[in-house]
C-alpha cells in the first residue's frame, strides 16, 4: 500500500506542477465576473434648477483594489414632456374634454462634461474622494407655458397643436352633442335664438320617464350641422364667465443623469440616475 | 532519489497553492458594439455645445458593429449622407428623427434631436452691494446671442414702467446693445424684455426679471398662484409716493393645489395635494400626484421634502401646521388624519410604515360623535397647546383635542375630548388665531353667510349657528366664492396667514361673483377693521409670511 502511494504521488504532484499555471477559477469556467469597478454616490441638493444654470452636486467615489481613478463625468438625456388640455365649457349634459400627456427622449443620453481626479480630494473620515461642483444645463430647455388665456392667438395654438386638432375636437364633439348642448352653443354664441332654436327640434313623450324626450328633426340636421361648421373652434372653446379660453399648453424639460467615475483601466462606476427638472 | 521523489511532491503543493488561485484576474473584454449604434454631438462651439442650435455644426458618428457604408437621413428633407463620420446644420427649430442605415443590414436605427432656435441671453452684471435696491442700485445687463453663421443682429430693449436711465429719465425703450446704467422706482421683480432680430429673422423674446428690493428690511409675504408660479411681495408700509410695491416671481411652479404654505427659518414649505384633491375611485391606490416641496427663501433651490406621486390620491398632502419646537411639519391626508415629518428630511416617499399617522379619525373621541369615517379636513393648528382641527364633511366645525387625547387604538365611538368643538355645522375654511390681541379670523363657505369674520378668544365658543355670524362686528368682508371643488370640500380661501407684528391677516380670495368682490391677495387691516386688495385679480391658494425683516429676501 505504501509502495502504491509512493507511485502514484510522484505522477500526481508533477501533474499538479504542471496544471497550477493554468486558470483554475472554477466560477471563471462558468461565469464572466467582469472587473470591479469604482464605488460611486451622489446627490444633489436642489433637483430643479432654470433652464442654463448650472446643477450643483456632491459626489463621493473610492476604488476596492489599489486602481487609480483616472477621471469623472456627469452624463444626461433630455427629456420633453407636453401636456395639453382643451375643453368645451359650453357643453352642460357632459364633460368633454381632450388631454395629452407624452414624453419623448429628445436628445440621447450623452457626456456632458468630463471632472479630473483630484487625489488631494481624499476624505479619510468618509474613506472616499470628494467632489463637490456643478455640470451645466442648456438655456434653450425653459418651460414653456399657455395657460389661462385671455387672448386667442391662432400662431400659438397652430405651433402648440397638431394641425388637425381643432377640426377633430369639433368633429368629435360635434358626435356627442345632444339637444341640451346644441341650444346652449347656438343661443351662447349668437347663432341662433331660443326661439329659433326651437325650430330645429321636436319631441316625444317618453312613458318610461314620464318626460319629454326632444331630438332634432330628421329635415333641419344638416341645416344645425351647417351652423356648427360654421362655429369657430376658438369660441367653441371660450369661456364667458372665466373670460378665458379652456386651452392649456405646457412643455417642459427633464434631465436624466447619471455620475460616473473612470478608473485608469477605463472601468466605470455609474451611480443612480437622478432626474432634474429643468423651469 | 527518495528524497527526490518526497521533496517534488511537496514543491508542487506549495507552487500550486501559491500559484494556482492568482491567475484568475478577468481579462477586460471589449464587447461588441450594437448592430447599429450612433452618437451626435454639437462640434462647432463649446460656448453652445448644448444648445443644439439652428445653424450649429452636428456631428454624426457611427459605432455599428455591422460592417458596411452607413447612410444618414436627417429627416429635415435634406438629401441622405454616407459616411461614418458627417456633419449636418439644421435650418429650422424643432424635432428630428435622424435615421442611421448600415449596407447590408435590414433594420434602421432612429435617434431624436431637439433643435432649439436661438436666443439672445441676457445676464445682469453683479450689483454693487449684493442686491439690487429701488431707485438706487445701477443695474447693467451683458449679452450673448450664439450666432454660428455669423448673421447681423438687431436688438430692441422693452423696459417696465419706472424704469430710469443713467440720467434719471424715464426710458421705455432702446436699441442700443448696451443701454447703460438703469434703475428702477419699483419694488419686485421688474422684467425686461429684448427684441432680437437675427438676419432678418425675429427671434423669440428674451427676458430678464431683476429682483429690485427695498431701502428698508421688511417682512416678505409669500403665495402660490392658481396654475402659476410661487410669488413673494414685500410687506411695506408707509410706501413713499414715487415707488410702486409690486411682487417677485420666484420661477417656481405653484403646482397643482397648493392649500397650504408655511415658511421657517429661511425655507418655504409648499404643501401640493396634486391634481386629484376631491373623491375618487382610487380603484388601485395609484393616482396620488402630491408631495411637499422646500423652496429657498428666492427660489434659487427647489427640493422635495416628501412625494405620494403613484401612492393613493387622498393620501397627498393637503393642510399643515409647523410646530418650530419640534422642527416638524404636521400634514394631513384628505380625509383620514395626520402624520408629521421632521423639516430636514428631503426626497421622502410617503408610506404609512414610515410616516404613519400622528392622529387619526377613529383615534379621537370626536368618532361616530361629532365626525364620522372619511370626514374631510381643512385647516388645522396649534393654540395655546389645544390643536384646532377644522372639518367640512361628515362632522362639520372645528374640533379641539390635545394631544393626550389621542387614543392608541380605534374606536367605534367615543368621548368628545374636553376642549369642545367651536362653531359646530358651520363650514370653516380656514381660521388663524391672533393669540397676542385675542381674535380668531376665520373663513365661513356656507353659501348663505360666506364671508371672513372675526370673534375675540373670549367670545368664540358662543359662535355656533348662522344667527350667531351676524352678531354686529363679527362679519368683516361678506364674499361670493367661486365653486372649484365639491360640496363639502371646495377649495375657497384655503389660508389665513397673521403677521403677528401689526395683526394684518392675509389671504388669497377667488371669486365667482367679480361684481361683488374681486380675486385677489386680500388683507384684514386691523387699523380700519376692513378687508382691503392688496394685489387684485390674481387667483391664489396658500399665502405664508417670512417674519424676518429683510431689503431683498
Amino acid at each position: 500500500m505504501k509502495k502504491i502511494i509512493k507511485k502514484t504521488i510522484f505522477p500526481l504532484s508533477v501533474i499538479l506542477l504542471l496544471s497550477s499555471c493554468e486558470i483554475n477559477d472554477a466560477v471563471d469556467n462558468i461565469a464572466r465576473i467582469g472587473q470591479v469597478a469604482p464605488h460611486v454616490f451622489w446627490e444633489l441638493p436642489s433637483n430643479s434648477v432654470n433652464a442654463g444654470s448650472d446643477v450643483a452636486f456632491y459626489a463621493q467615489y473610492y476604488t476596492l483594489d489599489n486602481t487609480e481613478i483616472d477621471h469623472l463625468e456627469v452624463w444626461y438625456d433630455v427629456n420633453e414632456n407636453i401636456q395639453t388640455t382643451v375643453s368645451c365649457p359650453l357643453v352642460t349634459s357632459f364633460k368633454y374634454i381632450i388631454s395629452t400627456n407624452k414624453t419623448t427622449q429628445i436628445r440621447e443620453f450623452q457626456k456632458i462634461i468630463s471632472y479630473p481626479h483630484n487625489v488631494n480630494s481624499w476624505d479619510s473620515i468618509k474613506k472616499a474622494y470628494i467632489l463637490n461642483t456643478t455640470f451645466p444645463t442648456s438655456r434653450t430647455l425653459r418651460t414653456v407655458e399657455w395657460k389661462e388665456v385671455k387672448t386667442f392667438e391662432e400662431s400659438k395654438f397652430n405651433s402648440y397643436f397638431p394641425a388637425n386638432f381643432a377640426t377633430q375636437f369639433k368633429d368629435s364633439l360635434y358626435k356627442l352633442l345632444k339637444v341640451s348642448d346644441f341650444r346652449k352653443i347656438m343661443v351662447s354664441l349668437n347663432i341662433t335664438t331660443d326661439l329659433e332654436f326651437k325650430t330645429f327640434t321636436d319631441s316625444t313623450f317618453n312613458n318610461n320617464s314620464g318626460a319629454y324626450d326632444y331630438f332634432i328633426k330628421t329635415g333641419k340636421v344638416g341645416e344645425l350641422k351647417t351652423k356648427y361648421d360654421g362655429i369657430q373652434f376658438k369660441d367653441l372653446i371660450y369661456d364667458q364667465s372665466a373670460q378665458i379660453y379652456k386651452v392649456e399648453y405646457t412643455r417642459l424639460y427633464k434631465l436624466a443623469g447619471r455620475f460616473k467615475a473612470v478608473d485608469k483601466n477605463q472601468i466605470v462606476g455609474i451611480a443612480d440616475k437622478k432626474e432634474i427638472d429643468l423651469r | 532519489m527518495k528524497r527526490i521523489t518526497q521533496i517534488i511532491p511537496a514543491l508542487s503543493l506549495l507552487i500550486f497553492l501559491l500559484s494556482g488561485c492568482i491567475v484568475n484576474e478577468p481579462l477586460i473584454e471589449n464587447f461588441p458594439n450594437d448592430r447599429l449604434s450612433f452618437q451626435y454631438k454639437v462640434s462647432d462651439a463649446e460656448s453652445y455645445k448644448l444648445d443644439y442650435l439652428v445653424g450649429a455644426t452636428i456631428q454624426f458618428k457611427n459605432y455599428s458593429e455591422a460592417k458596411g457604408e452607413a447612410t444618414w437621413n436627417f429627416g429635415d428633407g435634406s438629401a441622405a449622407v454616407t459616411g461614418d463620420s458627417v456633419v449636418h446644420k439644421y435650418k429650422v427649430a424643432g424635432m428630428y428623427s435622424v435615421k442611421l442605415t448600415v449596407a447590408g443590414e435590414e433594420a434602421v436605427l432612429s435617434k431624436n434631436i431637439l433643435i432649439s432656435d436661438i436666443a439672445t441671453y441676457i445676464t445682469i452684471q453683479p450689483f454693487v452691494g449684493g442686491i439690487c435696491l429701488v431707485k438706487s442700485t445701477a443695474v447693467k445687463f451683458s449679452l450673448e446671442t450664439p450666432n454660428p453663421e455669423k448673421l447681423p443682429i438687431v436688438y430692441k430693449w422693452i423696459f417696465p414702467a419706472g424704469t430710469i436711465d443713467a440720467n434719471g429719465n424715464p426710458i421705455a425703450e432702446s436699441s442700443a446693445v448696451d443701454p447703460g446704467d438703469l434703475k428702477f422706482t419699483s419694488i419686485g421683480s421688474q422684467k425686461v424684455r429684448l427684441q432680437t432680430t437675427l438676419g432678418g429673422r425675429l427671434l423669440e423674446e428674451s427676458y430678464v426679471n431683476v429682483q429690485v428690493g427695498y431701502t428698508t428690511a421688511v417682512k416678505t409675504l409669500y403665495y402660490a398662484v392658481k396654475g402659476g408660479n410661487i410669488m413673494a411681495y414685500k410687506l411695506v408700509s408707509n410706501l413713499p409716493a414715487d415707488i410702486k410695491n409690486t411682487p417677485y416671481d420666484l420661477g417656481v411652479k405653484s403646482g397643482q393645489h397648493s392649500f397650504n404654505i408655511f415658511f421657517n427659518d429661511t425655507s418655504l414649505y409648499v404643501l401640493d395635494a396634486g391634481k386629484q384633491f376631491s373623491y375618487i375611485n382610487d380603484i388601485d391606490g395609484n393616482l396620488g400626484d402630491g408631495k411637499i416641496s422646500v423652496i429657498s427663501r428666492d427660489g434659487s433651490k427647489v427640493e422635495t421634502m416628501i412625494t405620494n406621486v403613484g401612492g393613493t390620491a387622498f393620501n397627498d398632502p393637503f393642510w399643515g401646521y409647523i410646530e418650530p419646537s419640534e422642527k416638524a411639519l404636521y400634514f394631513s391626508d384628505r380625509n383620514t388624519g395626520i402624520a408629521k415629518i421632521a423639516l430636514d428630511k428631503r426626497n421622502q416617499t410617503l408610506n404609512r410604515t414610515e410616516y404613519p399617522y400622528w392622529v387619526q379619525n377613529d383615534r379621537l373621541g370626536y368618532y361616530n360623535n361629532g365626525w364620522a369615517f372619511g370626514s374631510i379636513t381643512s385647516n388645522f393648528a396649534k393654540v395655546n397647546g389645544v390643536w384646532w382641527w377644522g372639518k367640512t364633511y361628515s362632522g362639520v366645525g372645528v374640533f379641539r383635542f390635545k394631544e393626550s387625547d389621542i387614543s392608541t387604538v380605534a374606536i367605534t365611538a367615543g368621548t368628545r375630548p374636553t376642549s369642545g368643538v367651536l362653531f359646530p355645522d358651520i363650514y370653516i375654511k380656514s381660521f388663524v388665531v391672533d393669540v397676542t390681541r385675542g381674535f380668531v379670523y376665520f373663513t365661513v363657505r356656507d353659501d348663505a353667510v360666506a364671508g371672513f369674520y372675526k370673534v375675540s378668544v373670549a367670545d368664540v365658543e358662543n359662535v355656533k349657528t348662522f344667527d350667531d355670524l351676524k352678531v354686529a362686528g363679527r362679519l368683516i368682508q361678506a364674499l361670493a366664492p367661486d365653486t372649484e371643488g365639491a360640496s363639502g370640500e371646495y377649495v375657497y380661501i384655503t389660508q389665513l396667514a397673521l403677521d403677528s407684528e401689526d395683526g394684518s391677516v392675509y389671504f388669497g380670495y377667488r371669486t365667482g361673483d367679480a361684481t361683488k368682490v374681486s380675486s385677489g391677495l386680500k388683507r384684514y387691516n386691523p387699523a380700519t377693521n376692513k378687508v382691503e386688495n392688496v394685489i387684485d385679480g390674481v387667483e391664489i391658494y396658500g399665502v405664508a409670511i417670512n417674519n424676518t425683516k429683510s431689503k431683498l429676501f
